[in-house]
């Protein structure tokens, strides 16, 4: 059960977000925070618009962070839109945080770029080769917009865990524009 | 030294730049400026979180220092420990951080925040009893913006951690407008 009860008074432009968003329930318990919320949700929309990373790669990373944060909310959200992207049942589970990357059939570059994930959120750190393998297939920015997805989808882990956010029962994740 | 390549701060996009000139041509921003689809969104809420008057600009350095100190972001601390004295903590506050001690001179709602912090950085998450005691000393909007903070600071620590980012010579960091 949520921990807070939900934000119902918002500001015409977090309510704007909100809604756009999808009115999922984690928006809504945040949304107390006001102007560093709607700050929160504009970063949001523009880490979720860029073309510079695939669909599909942010995807497969947000899963795994959502798994090796403990997020069970996270991962359903966000089910769909891996799947929107191929991503099928075998890969969801290599995905899991007991599961093993390499049987998930993922392309070179989603298995370095996977496994570097795996590092940062476990140690917090990356040994300097790790980093070098995810350059050989991302440039500079990709690679920046990588490590950017994993930033904000560990720290959501973080406050979604904190106040046991319910799983939405019918809203659904809806992209912004 | 940098595992990825830093712009000048005259290269960023005029948004970017404008960014820099009001918080400091600090490396982390140069970093990020690499990645311009989602700088600009990232630093909009940056600017939100730092000009917010929620919490005391102390209150808010604690919580940033010890998130900095339980992710091991040298780079953060670099930074915070400067910020975090113009706030007025004290060096043997500061020692304390770095320690994942305390200070005899914590007040109440600190500690409270530091503990909850510790918890959720080094768990992932927090119990019922830790957050209902947080949730005593600070309202929705208090909670929700120190998760917002938390999520910032634990997130951003893994990007400059795996970029092994170099700590700046001068530029500091502008908290005040």
């Amino acid at each position: 059960m949520t921990r807070i009860s939900y934000c119902t008074t918002m500001s015409d432009q977090v309510r704007d977000l909100v809604t756009e968003r999808g009115n999922l329930n984690v928006y809504r318990a945040l949304a107390y925070a006001g102007k560093p919320f709607e700050g929160w949700m504009i970063a949001g929309r523009a880490a979720l618009t860029s073309t510079a990373v695939s669909a599909r790669l942010r995807e497969l990373v947000i899963l795994r962070v959502g798994h090796l944060m403990r997020c069970p909310y996270e991962i359903v959200q966000h089910i769909p839109q891996a799947e929107d992207h191929g991503v099928g049942s075998r890969q969801r589970d290599a995905l899991a945080a007991d599961g093993h990357l390499t049987e998930g059939g993922f392309s070179a570059l989603e298995q370095s770029v996977l496994e570097m994930t795996t590092e940062l959120v476990t140690t917090a750190s990356l040994a300097p080769g790790t980093l070098e393998r995810v350059r050989e297939g991302l440039d500079d920015e990709q690679l920046l917009e990588v490590l950017m997805i994993i930033n904000r989808w560990s720290g959501l882990a973080l406050m979604i865990n904190a106040l046991d956010v319910d799983i939405d029962t019918d809203a659904r994740f809806s992209m912004p524009r | 030294m940098s595992r990825i390549p830093l712009s000048p701060a005259a290269s960023a996009s005029p948004d970017a730049r404008d960014f820099m000139r009001r918080r400091g041509e600090l490396n982390v921003f140069r970093l990020l400026a690499g990645a311009p689809k989602v700088f600009d969104g990232w630093s909009q809420m940056v600017d939100a979180q730092l000009d917010s008057r929620t919490f005391s600009p102390r209150l808010r350095e604690l919580a940033v220092l010890r998130i900095a100190h339980v992710q091991h972001c040298a780079y953060q601390i670099a930074q915070h420990t400067y910020v975090g004295r113009r706030a007025g903590i004290s060096e043997t506050e500061i020692d304390a951080l770095s320690a994942e001690g305390l200070a005899p001179s914590f007040t109440e709602t600190e500690r409270t925040v530091l503990a909850f912090v510790d918890e959720l950085c080094t768990t992932g998450t927090v119990t019922e009893e830790t957050f209902e005691v947080t949730r005593a000393a600070l309202d929705e909007a208090e909670l929700t913006e120190l998760l917002l903070l938390v999520s910032l600071y634990y997130g951003l620590a893994l990007v400059l951690n795996a970029v092994d980012l170099d700590i700046d010579h001068e530029a500091r960091l502008e908290t005040s407008q």
